[in-house]
């Protein structure tokens, strides 16, 4: 049976007071033996009273009465069962005889269905032991119901460069610490400024950041140099992983193997643009076409910039030709006319 | 959770149980080095005891649980007590049919008032609350009594009541174990409380202050709190229980916050109730300013050398070839990976320099056999070369630059014992390095630099310092004066022994007297 949804919230284990002093609702065999225990006392007392035996016989019909509830307390203990109403009754019988079986009929009117409130409170313990993963729709509904998600009315993050530049002292720290915690090689450019913050306390929080983002970086052009053989040069894929290596060959936190390999990778990765055909620019998404021409700008290719400008318009238009010329003093990798009808 | 010198833990230093009565002078208290960290804070304590041999000492160490590891240090005669405190070591199961004290309100209150803001007025409302309880409740068993569960969620509908209870419940129980074994540990009697750092010992110092109405110092050689916020900031094991994004300024208090708060907290504490807080160098003072320290306590007393040892060492001549050194661990700390870069790039200028790292290498192998392959990679066998552990005074005299290149420091003595022997330095703008090379801006008279401070992690910035003075004798034999006379006039041990004599002098002398805390109003 699947544990109740506790919200991971709750402080306080759930309340077992609800019906003052609860024993959890029996089973049919249960309140059966209660009742044939209360009987038997019953006939044992009216026995006495009537002076149909002596009273030694009484108390042996009584201490076996007892005996027997003994073994069915200890039956269901060994069984895995709820003891504490077999117990009760035991205990009440052994000490007051027939009023004290009278007694344990009451207490199961008293008595409620614990079940669920016990599986509740399982939930809540193995919870608050930890000993159990909350399923991502309980965290979600946690989030949501205490208003831990993002609060998306709140002012756009500043840029990270800014704020290590002019940002206050604890608000320096805490772009470092989010800097560490979630890197990114678009970061590396206020790590670095960072690094040289007049700030003593900037600076070594900020070498502590770089050592641990070193890691990271090493982690970066691995990945590159070995996936780097199935990216297609030129490709959206391929530039955004060569931009990143090269923004870590800036950063100066590579070890200078890494660095000299991290170029290699970077210059075989990057090359491709000038080498851009019409028809796989055409089949590049906005943001990656745009991505290939902001780096063809930073780079001042504006020939190459140009030619893939002019691809776009004609790719936008939905009606146009692709031809190729020969023309002999062309110099272009890429030579391409059309025009839409 | 403390455990008393009369039971010392395994592998404890024994001390003279008959002693714990006594009042010693100053009574050291110190979190997570001494005597079982060589090297450091732990290193200096060892001298500070050893240099003051009129003094008597009695020392609490602060420690996560107890420990079989040994100690790296003999204690001196002039210790009269060594104790322990354990931190995380979570106290005793509860009895059964424990006394529940009628209202815990008011302790809850004072707790959170403590980790929230701090002071020595809301460590006193902590103590006077946490005493009435004790009256119930042990202290030894507090922590994992009902009791504690009712704090605990008193504190959760005080400070995050939006926050998710499971994580709040552990970081409490983690964050706070630590506060109820400082606050239930049994004080040493002492004359004076010297704690090396705020934090818990912090705390400790603080309350000792308050119970005994004797003076509490504080000398912090790296900053404690900055230590644990840029720990905390960068921490993966803290869970991030409200989305924040990249919001700097969210107002929603989450775990990490609480964390940083508290020590900070604890640390305003510890300067409010220390009536004096040195430190090394001035560059730390600033921190010290921004978390609360008023400028009448402040006081700078740098490390010192002893320069007899450097006095014969010769500077070295042409008959070698142009060497740096880098002398330290080789751990990342020390960027060793950026000394040996710097290698590489003064190989292109100067075929036939030499580059020696000395120190120990097996403290972090792996980050060695890095190091190792990044010689290699760089064709810099027959430049680089680990000596491993070795007796400095061996080499001085056939270097020419000595180079530091950590990301992190406090007053490294290499840069001191270099100046000592006139080897000019270059290094990284860490901790006092500035200060020691290129003089405070007060110095009388202004010695001029001994050498060149650079950038963190600029490996050309290094090779381009040390080729200038290897091209250079005259200058490489100027700035080498200079860090000489430097040394010889501000960091000398005799100095540092005579600051701490005064110092200890003054506070064994200053009358008892209980501060007039009022409990703090929440």
């Amino acid at each position: 049976m699947a544990a109740p949804v506790l919200p991971a919230t709750h402080p306080a284990p759930p309340s077992r007071a609800k019906g003052g002093w609860a024993v959890e609702r029996p089973n049919a065999s249960v309140v059966l033996n209660i009742m044939l225990a209360a009987t038997a006392e019953g006939l044992l007392a009216f026995g006495y009273i009537k002076a149909t035996y002596d009273w030694p016989v009484f108390l042996i019909g009584h201490v076996a009465l007892v005996g027997i509830l003994a073994l069915w307390v200890a039956a269901v203990g060994r069984a895995g069962g709820n003891a504490a109403l077999p117990l009760l009754t035991a205990i009440a019988v052994s000490a007051t005889g027939p009023i004290g079986a009278v007694a344990a009929l009451i207490t199961l009117a008293f008595s409620r269905p614990a079940l669920e409130d016990r599986l509740l409170l399982e939930a809540w313990y193995e919870r608050i032991a930890l000993a159990v993963d909350t399923d991502e729709l309980t965290q979600l509904y946690d989030l949501v119901a205490t208003g831990r998600t993002a609060d998306l009315s709140s002012e756009s993050p500043r840029s990270f460069s800014a704020i290590v530049q002019t940002g206050s002292l604890a608000d320096r720290q805490a772009t470092l610490g989010v800097i560490a915690r979630g890197f990114h090689p678009d970061y590396l450019p206020a790590l670095m400024l960072a690094l040289k913050s007049d700030e003593p306390v900037i600076r070594v929080q900020a070498a502590a950041v770089a050592t641990r983002v070193r890691i990271d970086l090493r982690r970066l052009v691995d990945r590159c140099a070995t996936s780097g053989g199935q990216l297609a040069p030129g490709s959206s894929a391929a530039i955004s992983a060569a931009n990143q290596l090269r923004a870590c060959i800036a950063s100066g936190l590579l070890d200078e193997s890494d660095r000299i390999r991290a170029g290699i990778v970077a210059d075989r990765l990057g090359t491709a643009p000038s080498r851009v055909d019409a028809v796989r620019l055409r089949a590049e998404p906005v943001a990656d076409r745009l991505s290939i021409e902001a780096m063809l700008l930073r780079e001042g290719r504006f020939g190459a910039f140009r030619i893939a400008r002019r691809i776009a318009r004609i790719s936008s238009t939905g009606l146009y030709r692709v031809r190729r010329l020969a023309r002999a003093a062309a110099p272009a990798k890429v030579d391409v006319t059309g025009g839409a009808r | 959770m403390q455990q008393l010198a009369t039971v010392p833990s395994r592998g404890a230093p024994k001390v003279d149980a008959r002693a714990n009565d006594a009042i010693s002078d100053v009574c050291i208290i110190v979190e997570g080095c001494y005597p079982y960290v060589p090297g450091g804070v732990s290193a200096w304590i060892d001298w500070l005891i050893k240099t003051q041999p009129d003094t008597s000492f009695s020392i609490v160490t602060l420690w996560p649980r107890p420990t079989t590891q040994a100690p790296r240090y003999q204690l001196p005669a002039n210790v009269m007590s060594f104790q322990h405190l354990y931190l995380q070591d979570f106290g005793e199961r509860p009895v059964i049919r424990q006394r529940r004290p009628a209202d815990t309100d008011a302790f809850a209150d004072a707790l959170a008032g403590l980790i929230n803001h701090g002071g020595a007025a809301q460590l006193a409302s902590v103590m006077a609350t946490f005493k009435a309880i004790s009256g119930t409740v042990e202290p030894q068993v507090m922590f994992n009594s009902p009791v504690a569960w009712e704090i605990v969620r008193r504190m959760y509908d005080a400070t995050m009541p939006y926050a998710s209870f499971l994580d709040y419940f552990w970081a409490w129980r983690a964050l706070l174990g630590g506060l109820f074994a400082t606050l239930e540990f049994e004080l040493p009697k002492a004359r004076v409380y010297h704690t090396i750092s705020t934090g818990y010992a912090g705390v400790l110092a603080a309350r000792a202050a308050i119970e005994t109405g004797r003076p509490a110092v504080l000398t912090e050689h790296g900053i404690y709190t900055n230590e644990r916020r840029i720990e905390l900031l960068m921490a993966d094991w803290l869970a991030d229980t409200v989305e924040k994004g990249h919001a700097l300024h969210d107002p929603r208090l989450d775990l990490r916050d609480m964390w940083i708060h508290a020590f900070e907290a604890y640390a305003r504490t510890c300067y409010e109730a220390c009536g004096d807080v040195v430190t090394l160098y001035e560059d730390n003072q600033r921190a010290q300013r921004v978390l609360g320290a008023t400028e009448p306590k402040l006081l700078v007393i740098a490390n010192g050398i002893d320069l007899e040892r450097f006095s014969n060492i010769k500077a070295a001549g042409d008959d070698v070839p142009p060497t740096m050194a880098l002398i330290g661990r080789v751990v990342p700390i020390k960027d060793v990976k950026s000394f040996i870069t710097a290698a590489h790039a003064l190989k292109q200028r100067i075929p036939n320099a030499r580059a020696l790292i000395l120190g120990p290498t097996d403290e972090d192998p792996e980050y060695f056999a890095e190091c190792e392959q990044l010689v290699a990679d760089l064709e810099l066998r027959a430049t680089v070369e680990f000596t491993g552990t070795v007796n400095i005074l061996d080499y001085m005299s056939r270097i020419h630059v000595c180079v530091l290149t950590s990301l992190s420091e406090s007053q490294p003595l290499v840069v001191l014992e270099a100046g000592a022997a006139g080897i000019p330095f270059v290094a990284t703008n860490v901790g006092s390095c500035r200060e020691i090379i290129e003089g405070r801006a007060d110095e009388q008279p202004a010695l001029g630099p001994g050498g060149i401070v650079t950038d963190l992690v600029a490996p050309i910035q290094i090779a381009d310092a040390v080729a200038k003075l290897l091209a250079d004798p005259a200058l490489r034999h100027k700035y080498g004066e200079a860090l000489r006379a430097r040394v010889s006039q501000t960091y000398t041990s005799m100095q540092a022994v005579a600051a701490y004599t005064h110092l200890y002098g003054r506070l064994i002398a200053q009358p008892t007297s209980i501060a007039n805390l009022q409990p703090a109003t929440l």
